[in-house]
C-alpha cells in the first residue's frame, strides 16, 4: 500500500466548507491512479467534536490536531503544526483547498517539509510515467500538466474545479489525536471584518451582463448600460480589473475573489476568461461571449461565441433591436 | 527602512499575438513577436512600496527579478516609477524556472541584505501560482501574509498591520512582526506611470546583474510534463457572417429562447 493521501479540511464555525469536499474529490481522483488510503486532517481550536462527527459520518480516518489557544486561522500556527505532525506521518499527497487560506500556508509548508507544491490543480491526469496535475496558465489559453519529483507532494486544489464529494461511510473512522502548542508571536490575529457592500444584486439576477478589460475605456460602460437595458431583470457585473480601477463597484465583481453566480443567461463582454473569473460564473445556464480575440479562453466555456470588436458589436446589436421594435 | 519588491516579466495577454504548442508538446511557439510587460500584480506591489517611501522618506527600495535578458525592461520600468535599485538574476532563457527555484534564488540574494519588508504581487498573470512570496518568506524565516489589500506601518516601524482579502467579502486583519513578506492584491492602489525624470535616471543607472549560474541551482522538485489546449466544455458555437448578421442572429436566438 502506498503512503496515505491526506486532505486538509477547511472548516468554519464547526462546519466543513464545500472547498474541503472538493479537495476530497481530488484526493479520490488521485487514489484511482495510485491506490492509497485517504485520511482527513482537521486542525484548529477545540476540534474534537468536529473530528468525531466527521469520523462517524464519513468512516474515514482523521488526524485531529488541537491547537488550543489559536482560535482563528494563523499561517505560522498552521505551518508549524502541520510540519511537526506530518514529519512523522508519511504521505504521498496532501490535498489542500486552494482557498485564500490554503494558498497562504501551503507553499511555506512545502518548504518546511521539502516537498513540491503544485497550485491551482483542476484535474488529475493518470499517465504511464506518473500522475500529471493539470493547471491553467496564460489567462486560461493553455493548460500544463505538472509532475512532482518529490516523494511527498502538496496539491492546492483550485476551488470550483471539482464537485464537492461528501462521503458517507458505514463504519466509524479512527481518530489520531495530536496536541500541539504553537502560540505564534510573529503574526497576531486582530479581527475579521466584513467588507462593506452587498452583492445580492448580481447573485440574484437571472441575467448578467458582465464587462471585462476588453471594454477599453471607462466611457464605454455607458454602452454596456444601454445594452443591459434591452434585458429586463438584468444586472451588470464584471471582472476584477474593472473593480480595481473603480469603474465598477466591488460588489459587482464576479470570480474567485468576488461573487459566484449562476444566472440563466451570462453575457461576457470583453472578458478574456482567466480561471480567476470563470470559476465564479461557469455554472451559468447559457453563456454568450463577445471578444475580439478569436483565441480568448472564455470561448471554451461558452455556448455562443461572437468574435467582434466589443463596442462596435454592442452598438450594432442595440441598433438591430431598435429596428426590430420599429417593424415589430 | 529597506524594502525589496519582487517582480516578474510576463506575456501581455491582452495582445492578440497567438501562440500554439509545438510538436514536443512542451513549449509554446509564437506566431508573431510576443509582447511582454510588468506583471500587473507586481505593479501594485511597487506602488505600495513607493507609498511607504513617501511617508518614510529615508526608505530605500530595491526591485529584483529572475528572468532572461529581456526582463531588464521590468526593472527599468520599476526604476522609472521611482524605485532606487535594480537586481537582475539572469537566467539563460532556455528553461523557465518554477516558483521554488525563483524563491530560492531571491532568498539567497536577499539573505545578507537585511530587508525590513519584501513585497510581491499576489500571483503572476502567466503562471497564476502565487507561491514565490510565501516560499521566499520560509527561505528567510520571515512571517508572511498573502493577498494583502491594505497595510499600515505601526509606530516604531517594527510591526505592520495588514488586511488580507479572504472569501465571502471578508478581510482578515493581522499584525506581523517585521521583517515580513507581503503579497499584494490588486485594488490596493492605482499604480503610477513612470515619470520622465525617473525614466532618464533609470536609463543611466546600472542594474546589478547576477547570473543564475553563480548561485547554487536548486532542484526543480517538479517538471512540466506536457502542455495542452483547454477542452471546450460547451458547444462554443461561433456566429459567422457580417457584424450586422451576427447581431441579427443573436437577437433571433434570444427570441427563440424567450429571453427577449
Amino acid at each position: 500500500m502506498n503512503p496515505s493521501i491526506l486532505v486538509v479540511i477547511e472548516h468554519k464555525n464547526g462546519e466543513i466548507l464545500p472547498a474541503a469536499w472538493e479537495a476530497v474529490a481530488c484526493a479520490n481522483e488521485i487514489s484511482f491512479s495510485q491506490p492509497a488510503e485517504i485520511k482527513l486532517v482537521i486542525l484548529g481550536n477545540d476540534v474534537e467534536s468536529l473530528a468525531q462527527k466527521t469520523a462517524w459520518t464519513t468512516g474515514i480516518d482523521i488526524i485531529a490536531i488541537e491547537t488550543f489557544e489559536q482560535q482563528t486561522y494563523n499561517s505560522e500556527v498552521y505551518k508549524s503544526s502541520l510540519a511537526e505532525v506530518l514529519k512523522e506521518r508519511p504521505f504521498s499527497y496532501l490535498c489542500v483547498p486552494g482557498s485564500t487560506q490554503g494558498n497562504d500556508f501551503a507553499p511555506g509548508l512545502s518548504m518546511r517539509l521539502g516537498t513540491s507544491c503544485i497550485a491551482g490543480v483542476e484535474k488529475v491526469i493518470p499517465g504511464e510515467n506518473g500522475i500529471g496535475f493539470l493547471r491553467s496558465i496564460n489567462g486560461g489559453k493553455i493548460n500544463t500538466e505538472i509532475q512532482s519529483e518529490t516523494a511527498s507532494t502538496i496539491i492546492l486544489v483550485q476551488p470550483g474545479s471539482y464537485k464537492p464529494q461528501q462521503i458517507i461511510g458505514t463504519t466509524r473512522g479512527n481518530i489520531d489525536r495530536v496536541t500541539v502548542d504553537f502560540s505564534d508571536h510573529r503574526i497576531k490575529n486582530l479581527s475579521i471584518q466584513k467588507t462593506p457592500g452587498d452583492n445580492s444584486v448580481i447573485t440574484d439576477a437571472p441575467i448578467i451582463i458582465s464587462a471585462g478589460r476588453g471594454i477599453g475605456d471607462e466611457e464605454n460602460l455607458e454602452l454596456i448600460k444601454r445594452f443591459s437595458m434591452i434585458f429586463p431583470k438584468s444586472a451588470i457585473g464584471g471582472s476584477r480589473p474593472l473593480c480595481d480601477l473603480g469603474w465598477l463597484e466591488n460588489s459587482q465583481q464576479i470570480g474567485i475573489t468576488g461573487a459566484t453566480v449562476d444566472p440563466e443567461l451570462y453575457i461576457a463582454c470583453g472578458i478574456s476568461g482567466a480561471t480567476q473569473h470563470t470559476m465564479g460564473m461557469k455554472g451559468a445556464g447559457f453563456i454568450v461571449s463577445i471578444n475580439s480575440d478569436p483565441f480568448a479562453a472564455i470561448f471554451n466555456i461558452s455556448d455562443l461565441c461572437i468574435v467582434e470588436d466589443l463596442n462596435e458589436f454592442l452598438a450594432e446589436f442595440i441598433d438591430v433591436c431598435e429596428d426590430a421594435s420599429k417593424t415589430g | 527602512m529597506k524594502i525589496l519588491v519582487c517582480v516578474k516579466q510576463v506575456l501581455d495577454l491582452e495582445e492578440e499575438t497567438d501562440f500554439h504548442i509545438d510538436d514536443s508538446g512542451q513549449s509554446m511557439v509564437f506566431d508573431g513577436p510576443p509582447v511582454y510587460q510588468l506583471n500587473r500584480f507586481d505593479d501594485c506591489a511597487i506602488e505600495e512600496a513607493l507609498l511607504i517611501k513617501k511617508a518614510h522618506t529615508e526608505t530605500l527600495i530595491d526591485v529584483i527579478t529572475v528572468g532572461p535578458e529581456r526582463a531588464d525592461a521590468v526593472l527599468r520600468r520599476a526604476m522609472g516609477m521611482g524605485v532606487d535599485n535594480g537586481i537582475h538574476i539572469m537566467t539563460s532563457g532556455e528553461e523557465i524556472p518554477n516558483s521554488f527555484q525563483i524563491a530560492t534564488w531571491i532568498g539567497e540574494y536577499s539573505k545578507e541584505q537585511k530587508y525590513d519588508l519584501i513585497f510581491t504581487g499576489v500571483m503572476s498573470e502567466d503562471e497564476m501560482q502565487g507561491q514565490v512570496g510565501p516560499m521566499l518568506a520560509e527561505v528567510l524565516g520571515m512571517p508572511c501574509a498573502t493577498s494583502v489589500i491594505k497595510e499600515t506601518m505601526m509606530e516604531g516601524n517594527d510591526k505592520i498591520r495588514v488586511e488580507r482579502e479572504i472569501e465571502g467579502g471578508y478581510r482578515d486583519v493581522l499584525e506581523l512582526l517585521m521583517p515580513a513578506v507581503l503579497t499584494i492584491q490588486t485594488g490596493i492602489n492605482q499604480p503610477r506611470y513612470p515619470s520622465l525624470s525617473n525614466v532618464l535616471r533609470a536609463k543611466k543607472t546600472e542594474v546589478n546583474v547576477i547570473p543564475s549560474t553563480t548561485i547554487a541551482i536548486p532542484d526543480k522538485r517538479q517538471t512540466i510534463a506536457k502542455l495542452n489546449y483547454p477542452q471546450k466544455t460547451r458547444s462554443a458555437i461561433r456566429l459567422e457572417g457580417s457584424r450586422r448578421g451576427k447581431a441579427e442572429a443573436l437577437l433571433r436566438i434570444f427570441k427563440e429562447k424567450s429571453i427577449l
